[in-house]
């Protein structure tokens, strides 16, 4: 008996040394590929990153040595490294990881995107970009009045853009951009709509409104796929539309005026 | 028929009450031949060879009996029982080892019977404490320092079923986990099974804590204080009428503003109440009042936060002899528990469970069986209301009713086989009314009744195998059901517990167990034991840490299944100046579902308590307490990414850190280890004794590790820790009378 108990002492011992590993962090892709969509051709980015340990010292922006392509119809749009900026001067660096082209995205068609990166391993994705879009109403320079709102209660008005999940709506004090920053933060946040208008001016009331003021008024209609990354459908979290990694592939159109506003 | 000699049977009760004296040791002077009698007041020795000896039956408090029996052959059996007389003195505070009759009359080897001397000795955090000590046992493991809750072989704290004289206590921990609810002197009979429970007790997958109140004994008293608390108590006898009350209040509250402009914002009391009437020598009817409360209250802080939780027991026991071998009891009772949560204006959560109850059970023993025959019904009330608008507002408000009837039979043909069987059958039935609510305006647009009613068959069987006089293996196998289940996130280190009875967006949660065991008794009483398990979790919930809190009442748990085993190991001295045991626990636990899997919080591979003391004279005493545990499980950061975004306002691109968490329970914290130390000294006085005690918790002031939190406000984040208790030196005075 006492054998058995020795021997069952000894099992137990080599039972207890399995070996349970901590999770050891490993790189992910992390690709940021939200197209600007307007009539014209914009200068597009393409920003490509990977994840980075808790603990570790992230020194670099990004990943330099990537391919990375957009393409869909009859287009094809292959993104160059900007590092070194062939039009800058030579002393002058872009972060790292930032990739840019000229491009002209259509609403009809599938666009792709493929990166291969330094590693070799291929992230792809795929999105419909949202159609260009146009503020209606009020006309640039017009002066809007608050009070005047509950009579005429959508004010901002504009034309129904395709492959677009959400419109965000920002009305902003037109100043120079060094004193936006001592503004109440209640101006960078954004309404939103489903529709084409917006009953917009009196929810700002609630806000340290300075009358008598110029604003921009900013309308950016969100493909699916950004309105996903940013949560807004999954609180707290954010979803990729990548073939793995982190990140979108997705598109806005924005279009803005100036104001004048007056209780 | 007895194998290797004579034997020796009876039972022992009380003269005047007839009640079962458990514990009683019963020995033949001048030899090694000795046991205690069972719960049941039954005993037996076995394999004595044939001569004249005298029988001694000593149990505290009672006049001993010494009686000349004679065996004149080695196959006889001779019947002796003892009706032993309480004595009005105050008996020398012997060891009375309880071990031989749980050796030879306990199934399965994973019973415990708490000596209330043990818990007097052992090192503790300014006050001793039974959890305390339940947690140096073999198959419990802990989380942290700071809450007394038990982790019994690979089942969270709800899966524990704690009785107070019968009655459950959802909450029996005070605020930081320093004391449970309840005081040493005012319980007796402590046994907490940490597996194979028979079938008299139900409703729980893992363990039972099973606390008797103490029967008062003549005039007494005692006051003591610490760093933490005042605790008093009296007691006493008049006639068939006896009383104790025990009470305890911790003071910082009240003291602190008297001397400092400082509200100190906390404060628990525990009372402890036991009235008894021996009405008849046949008839003994007993009432327990038990009510503690907690409150913590922020509320003059910068983020105003609230905590309040308590319990309050009412219940009445009859203990009526009905007739040799029979023996009726019954309970009736009603268990309270009540729980808050505020914070800020944010969030208000309650929890409140009201349980009535009703037990009774018929005990027949005779000298190779014992049966048990019983039945329990239950009604309860429960809500669990968490107001936190506009983000989630849910109120999960209902009742739900419980029926069991069970079977025991306890049978001892022979000295070589033991075994014991029983059949539970339950039936739960809840009740809850959904509110459904339209998703945009959170306005009722109808109400979704919730009923279902669940049958329950429970089948356990317990056997043991004598080897030899003092070796034994058992086996035991056995189904539970458990109805209600505790929300309980990851860590378990939130301050109370919010229960809730299983209504039917869930099933009963089930489990199986098996347990094999071997049992070596030393003729001190001392003991080794190895006890290796399984348990198999058919159908188990998990707090779902991905809660939608939109949807609360739909998601608020994860179903799934689960495995739990290892093996126990307990080597216990019980006799001698140097008293104390050795406990080592080997456990792995996991959840799984269809989605996901993982260890859970408290999956401590290592667990090894040491705990002495010993016993230098003249009232001295000294103990200590070693514990190491292997690092336990969390959900920790692993990693982070830019997450890039346009900023319309600036019209650039911006970029915050998001954070990478780590899969569920898949990093591990260091191991745990601490040694703490005390000593005690006595001075006996004609009034009565005086006791001062010093402990130091954390000699060497190790930095176990609670949780890890990273800095961010550094780059890169720096993780920092919090720790438990550091090197903490207490003193404590006690006075008894």
């Amino acid at each position: 008996m006492r054998r058995l108990l020795l021997l069952s002492l000894v099992l137990l011992f080599f039972a207890g040394c399995e070996s349970v590993e901590d999770q050891v962090f490993e790189p992910e892709p992390n690709i940021f590929a939200l197209m600007r969509i307007d009539d014209t051709s914009i200068y597009q980015w393409v920003t490509v990153d990977q994840s980075y340990d808790i603990q570790d010292t992230v020194n670099i922006w990004g990943l330099r040595d990537a391919y990375v392509k957009v393409w869909g119809g009859e287009d094809t749009f292959t993104f160059e490294d900007s590092f070194y900026m062939a039009d800058s001067a030579k002393w002058f660096k872009q972060p790292e990881g930032y990739y840019g082209e000229w491009g002209n995205f259509n609403d009809t068609t599938l666009y792709h995107l493929e990166v291969i990166l330094p590693w070799d391993d291929t992230v792809t994705a795929e999105a419909y970009m949202p159609t260009p879009i146009r503020i209606h109403t009020p006309a640039d320079s017009d002066t809007v009045s608050i009070s005047a709102e509950p009579y005429d209660p959508h004010v901002v008005t504009w034309n129904l853009c395709k492959n677009t999940a959400l419109y965000l709506i920002y009305c902003i004090p037109d100043v120079d951009t060094s004193e936006l920053e001592n503004i109440s933060p209640i101006f960078s946040m954004p309404s939103f709509t489903m529709d084409t208008s917006y009953t917009f001016f009196l929810e700002r009331m609630i806000a340290p409104w300075i009358y008598d003021k110029y604003y921009v008024l900013r309308v950016i209609a969100v493909s699916p796929e950004y309105v996903d990354y940013m949560g807004a459908e999954v609180p707290g979290g954010s979803v990729s539309n990548l073939s793995s990694g982190y990140g979108m592939f997705g598109g806005i159109a924005e279009d803005s005026i100036r104001v004048f506003i007056v209780p | 028929m007895t194998l290797w000699g004579a034997a020796i049977t009876g039972s022992v009760a009380d003269k005047e009450t007839r009640e079962a004296i458990a514990g009683c040791s019963v020995y033949l002077e001048g030899t090694e031949f000795g046991t205690s009698a069972a719960s049941n007041g039954y005993y037996r020795l076995d394999r004595v060879p044939r001569g004249s000896y005298t029988l001694v039956f000593s149990m505290i408090g009672y006049k001993e009996i010494n009686r000349r029996v004679a065996l004149e052959n080695e196959a006889s059996v001779l019947y002796e029982n003892a009706r032993l007389e309480r004595v009005p003195i105050q008996m020398p505070a012997v060891e009375v080892s309880s071990r031989r009759i749980e050796f030879e009359q306990e199934v399965t080897a994973s019973a415990f019977r708490i000596d209330k001397e043990a818990l007097k000795y052992t090192p503790a955090m300014v006050e001793r404490d039974l959890f305390r000590t339940l947690m140096t046992l073999p198959g419990v493991t802990f989380v942290s320092d700071f809450t007394s809750a038990l982790y019994v072989r690979g089942g969270s704290p709800d899966q524990n079923l704690v009785l107070l004289d019968n009655m459950v206590l959802y909450n029996p921990f005070h605020f930081g986990g320093f004391l449970s609810t309840f005081m040493i002197d005012a319980v007796d009979n402590v046994e907490f099974l940490t597996g194979g429970f028979p079938v008299r007790y139900g409703n729980r997958l893992s363990a039972v804590l099973d606390v008797e109140s103490v029967d008062p004994e003549p005039l007494g008293g005692y006051l003591s204080t610490s760093l933490l608390a005042t605790e008093g108590a009296v007691w006493g006898r008049l006639g068939k009428f006896g009383g104790m009350l025990t009470a305890r209040r911790t003071y910082f509250d009240k003291v602190i503003p008297i001397f400092m402009d400082f509200e100190f914002p906390y404060y628990f009391y525990d009372i402890h109440g036991v009235l008894s009437w021996r009405a008849t020598s046949k008839t003994r009817l007993e009432a327990t009042f038990f009510n503690t409360k907690d409150k913590l209250d922020l509320a003059e802080e910068s983020i105003p936060i609230g905590v309040g939780w308590g319990n309050q027991l009412v219940t009445l026991r009859l203990i009526q002899e009905l007739g040799d071998p029979w023996i009726a009891k019954a309970w009736v009772g009603w268990s309270r528990y009540t729980a808050d949560f505020s914070f800020s204006d944010l969030m208000d959560a309650e929890n409140g469970i009201d349980d009535f109850s009703a037990r009774t059970m018929f005990i027949r023993t005779a000298e190779v069986s014992t049966v048990e025959l019983g039945a329990q019904a239950s009604y309860l009330k429960f809500i669990y209301k968490v107001d936190a608008e506009p983000f989630a507002s849910y109120d999960i408000d209902g009742r739900s009713e419980y029926g069991a009837a069970f079977f025991s039979w306890k049978w001892k043909p022979d000295p070589l086989f033991l075994l014991q069987t029983g059949v539970r059958f339950s039936v739960y039935h809840a009740f809850y009314p959904d509110t459904l609510r339209d998703s945009l305006t959170g306005e009722t647009i109808g109400i979704d009744s919730l009923e279902k009613t669940w049958f329950e068959p429970e089948v356990r069987v317990s056997a043991k195998y004598f080897v030899t006089a003092d070796d034994a293996i058992n086996l035991s196998v056995g189904n539970y059901y458990q109805n209600l289940a505790m929300v309980l996130p990851e860590g378990g280190r939130i301050p109370t517990n919010f229960w809730i009875p299983l209504y039917a967006r869930y099933e009963p949660q089930h489990a199986l167990q098996f347990i094999l065991g071997y049992e070596h008794l030393f003729s001190d009483g001392s003991r080794v034991r190895v006890e290796p398990y399984y348990k198999h979790y058919t159908y188990l919930l998990a707090f779902n840490d991905m809660l939608d809190i939109a949807d609360a009442t739909r998601n608020i748990f994860s179903a799934g299944a689960g495995r739990a085993y290892g093996a126990d190991f307990s080597i216990e001295k019980a006799s001698g100046n140097l008293t104390g045991w050795i406990s080592y626990s080997l456990a792995f636990s996991r959840f799984i579902s269809d989605t996901l899997e993982f260890y859970t919080n408290f999956d401590r591979r290592h667990n090894l308590n040491v705990l002495g003391t010993y016993d230098l004279g003249k009232n001295w005493r000294v103990n200590a307490q070693f514990t190491f545990a292997s690092g336990m499980p969390y959900a920790g950061t692993l990693g982070r990414y830019r997450m890039w975004y346009w900023n319309p306002i600036y019209q650039d691109w911006y970029y915050h850190w998001m954070i990478i968490e780590a899969d569920r329970n898949s990093l591990r914290f260091p191991a745990y280890h601490r040694l703490d130390v005390g000593a005690s000294k006595a001075w006996e006085f004609k009034w009565g004794t005086l006791t001062v005690r010093a402990d130091i918790i954390n000699l060497y002031n190790h930095k176990n590790v609670m949780l890890y939190y990273y800095d961010l406000s550094n780059e890169p984040p720096v993780r920092r820790s919090v720790s438990m208790i550091p090197f903490f030196p207490s003193v404590g005075v006690e006075v008894r009378f």
